[in-house]
């Protein structure tokens, strides 16, 4: 009789657990492509391998991308402390990293074809170069735009 | 034997009933489900409004804007052959390809092998296509320098020596009237300042002019 009521408590418990994990995990399901896709979106973006030579980091701005606005900022991050010089076009700009090692420098566009060039030199005058295209164009691209 | 039967089915009912409880707690009650009923209307009543927006930026997405410099290197029917500091490539055109020089619209004819342009289109699955071309008949590639931080070891009229940190050799640098140079707080000085053995940043032209563009003296104390 004991042992009777044994097995079929332990059946029921079985077959109850069984219901509550099939009910749970099938919650789980419907809840995770909600849960990966916030994630994905808070995320910033990660600064590629091409963005990064050496000592030298450029988060900003992208390589070949077309913008409609004059201002620009070039950001990145080196050793600290170091040079930072800023061709763009024929215009020379120079500024310094900070103490993180972190540098960020708003500049004003031309029309049309823009050729960044970012040279960082470190305290034994080592320079590391990164080279950026931006065009700043105001018009649309599209043709029936026009 | 029944009392058996019952055990077991009595057992078996409180088991079965831990998901049961489960569901009902999940499952609304009339009001929750009005509530969720008005939640679901709201949600829809957003998207919906703000489906164009959405739409937009998943095309913008999927559309990415491109631009990039280069130089015709040879003309074919319906394509560019082109170079830039990043290699070479093949631009296939359309009818939809807009050619502009200056502020004039011009023809794909008119275009020359030695021309620089500045192309403008849409990438879509890693696919460029162009839309807009500028012309220019001068590079657009800006002039090549360099920059060096070293001691000044030597100040002539029109000429500075620097000795590189980098290297042992010193570089002699030309001036001109466009040389500009400067002290730490970017304060312009005249030659006559720039003093042997200190310190400098200097941005020069990278070929056989050795032009300096800028020099910085980092020494402070001018």
């Amino acid at each position: 009789m004991k042992k009777e009521i044994f097995i079929a408590i332990c059946l029921g418990l079985l077959v109850g657990l069984l219901i509550t994990f099939a009910i749970y995990q099938n919650k789980f399901k419907t809840q995770t492509p909600d849960d990966n896709t916030q994630e994905l979106t808070n995320n910033p973006p990660e600064a590629s391998p091409s963005n990064t030579i050496g000592q030298l980091t450029l988060l900003s701005p992208e390589d070949e991308i077309v913008q409609e606005t004059e201002e620009l900022t070039v950001a990145g991050s080196t050793a600290a402390n170091s040079f930072v010089v800023i061709f763009v076009n024929e215009e020379e700009l120079i500024t310094s990293a900070d103490e993180l090692g972190n540098f960020s420098l708003k500049i004003k566009l031309e029309k049309g074809s823009n050729v960044i060039i970012v040279h960082v030199l470190n305290e034994d005058g080592e320079v590391t170069t990164l080279e950026r295209t931006v065009i700043y164009s105001t018009q649309s691209l599209k043709p029936d735009a026009n | 034997m029944p009392i058996k039967l019952i055990l077991i089915l009595a057992v078996l009912l409180v088991s079965l009933s831990a998901p049961v409880v489960l569901k009902a707690q999940e499952s609304a009650s009339p009001s929750s489900e009005v509530t969720t009923q008005n939640l679901k209307d709201r949600i829809e009543k957003i998207v919906n409004e703000k489906k164009e927006e959405i739409q937009d930026a998943v095309n913008n997405l999927e559309q990415k804007k491109r631009g990039f410099i280069c130089e015709i290197t040879r003309i074919s029917e319906n394509s560019l052959s082109v170079k830039n500091s990043k290699g070479s490539q093949i631009l296939s055109l359309t009818d939809q390809v807009e050619f502009k020089k200056g502020s004039k619209i011009i023809k794909f004819d008119q275009l020359e092998v030695g021309n620089w342009l500045v192309v403008m289109g849409i990438e879509e699955n890693q696919v460029f296509s162009p839309l807009r071309i500028l012309v220019s008949e001068t590079s657009l590639q800006p002039t090549p320098r360099k920059v060096i931080l070293g001691t000044i070891t030597k100040v002539g009229s029109t000429s500075v020596a620097i000795k590189a940190r980098t290297g042992s050799e010193e570089i002699s640098l030309n001036l001109d009237k466009n040389s500009l140079l400067e002290d730490l707080n970017e304060k312009e000085i005249s030659l006559k300042q720039v003093e042997e053995n200190t310190q400098a940043l200097v941005i020069m032209t990278d070929n056989e002019k050795s032009l300096v563009r800028r020099l910085r003296v980092l020494t402070s104390g001018l």
